[in-house]
């Protein structure tokens, strides 16, 4: 039975059918998706956006002038819709240690708004029992839920450790640790007064 | 010098990482500091900060880590390495641990630690007997040298 052509054909027409089962005909007929997400599918001007997690804590909140919001597929939400956010100005708040400020030129929140890309004149700070600290770097990625943020760009940390330059860092914001992943260069200035 | 207590401290390394709950910095790979003419070169570097945010203490490792210093202008270059390098700032203390060995022109110490107080130049050295350098070694130049040295 294998052996005959018909029964490769139907074979292949079967599968093709169940390929674009997933299509409606505007669908496949229509532009290629990028040509469409110029235009935002909602837009919010002065905008507050505030996320929970599942137990109900609120993760952060964020102001922006203005959040335009890009849908992949014209009809419905799909993982590859995207926020972007005028200067944005966030918090970002840890279970039990001082929230994380954050202002930027830019904000892309992606689907989920689980993973946030800060551009422009990035920067980050908390008031901590640990001191004051800063982090300034031209991009930023933060994953709020996880309490998270890195970046392969050149990033200055002022700290009570003192100031530190380096490229590329890692940062578990709830455990108050930084790797600084190269080129690192740190300066403690001596007591005042001295 | 007298006053490289007074200058800042500037460490270059290949990578840190910060722990701000314990107040440290940790640096790895080709770390190198320099406060005024001290100098330490070593594997890895940690700087301990105290409750105002200064310098308090510096511990450095490597295979051996080393230090120099020019005690005073007139002086000559004190050099230092050890696999344990503990500078307390504050009290300009040097600790060496392991392997530790001290130079200054001619004159040479070893042991197994050597305890160097910077501000009054005073060294204290001990062997261990379970370690390779049980006893402690001193070379001094004969007396014509050492005059000329001074």
């Amino acid at each position: 039975m294998w052996k005959h052509p018909l029964t490769w054909i139907g074979l292949f027409l079967l599968i093709a059918l169940v390929a674009v089962w997933d299509y409606s005909p505007e669908d496949l007929l229509r532009a290629p998706p990028e040509a469409q997400t110029r235009f935002p599918q909602a837009f919010m001007v002065a905008s507050e956006t505030r996320r929970y997690d599942p137990e109900g804590q609120l993760q952060y909140r964020m102001l922006s002038e203005r959040a335009d919001h890009f849908q992949h597929l014209p009809n419905r939400s799909s993982p590859k819709d995207y926020s972007l956010i005028q200067a944005p100005d966030v918090t970002v708040f840890g279970e039990d240690t001082p929230p994380w400020q954050l202002t930027a030129r830019l904000g892309r929140s992606d689907a989920t708004g689980e993973t946030l890309v800060f551009t422009g004149e990035v920067r980050a700070w908390q008031q901590s029992a640990n001191g004051a600290m800063e982090i300034t770097t031209p991009e930023l990625q933060v994953e709020p839920n996880r309490q998270f943020a890195q970046t392969d760009k050149a990033v200055t940390m002022r700290s009570p450790q003192g100031r530190h330059d380096a490229v590329g860092m890692r940062a578990d914001l709830a455990e108050d640790q930084i790797e600084l992943l190269s080129e690192v260069r740190g300066t403690y200035e001596p007591p005042q007064g001295n | 010098l007298p006053d490289d207590q007074q200058q800042p401290i500037y460490i270059e390394s290949d990578r840190a990482e910060r722990d701000g709950q314990k107040g440290i910095m940790r640096y790895e790979g080709d770390v190198r500091l320099r406060q005024g003419s001290l100098n330490i070169r070593a594997e890895s570097l940690v700087v301990h900060t105290d409750t105002n945010r200064q310098v308090e203490r510096v511990v450095a490792e490597g295979t051996p880590a080393h230090f120099e210093q020019q005690p005073d202008v007139d002086d000559q270059p004190v050099a230092a390495q050890a696999n344990t390098i503990r500078y307390d700032v504050a009290s300009e203390r040097l600790e060496l641990l392991t392997n530790a060995r001290i130079v200054q022109g001619d004159a040479t110490m070893s042991g197994n630690r050597i305890d160097y107080d910077m501000a009054s130049e005073i060294l204290k050295a001990e062997g261990d007997t379970e370690s390779d350098s049980p006893r402690i070694e001193m070379v001094l130049p004969p007396q014509s040298d050492r005059a000329e040295q001074d």
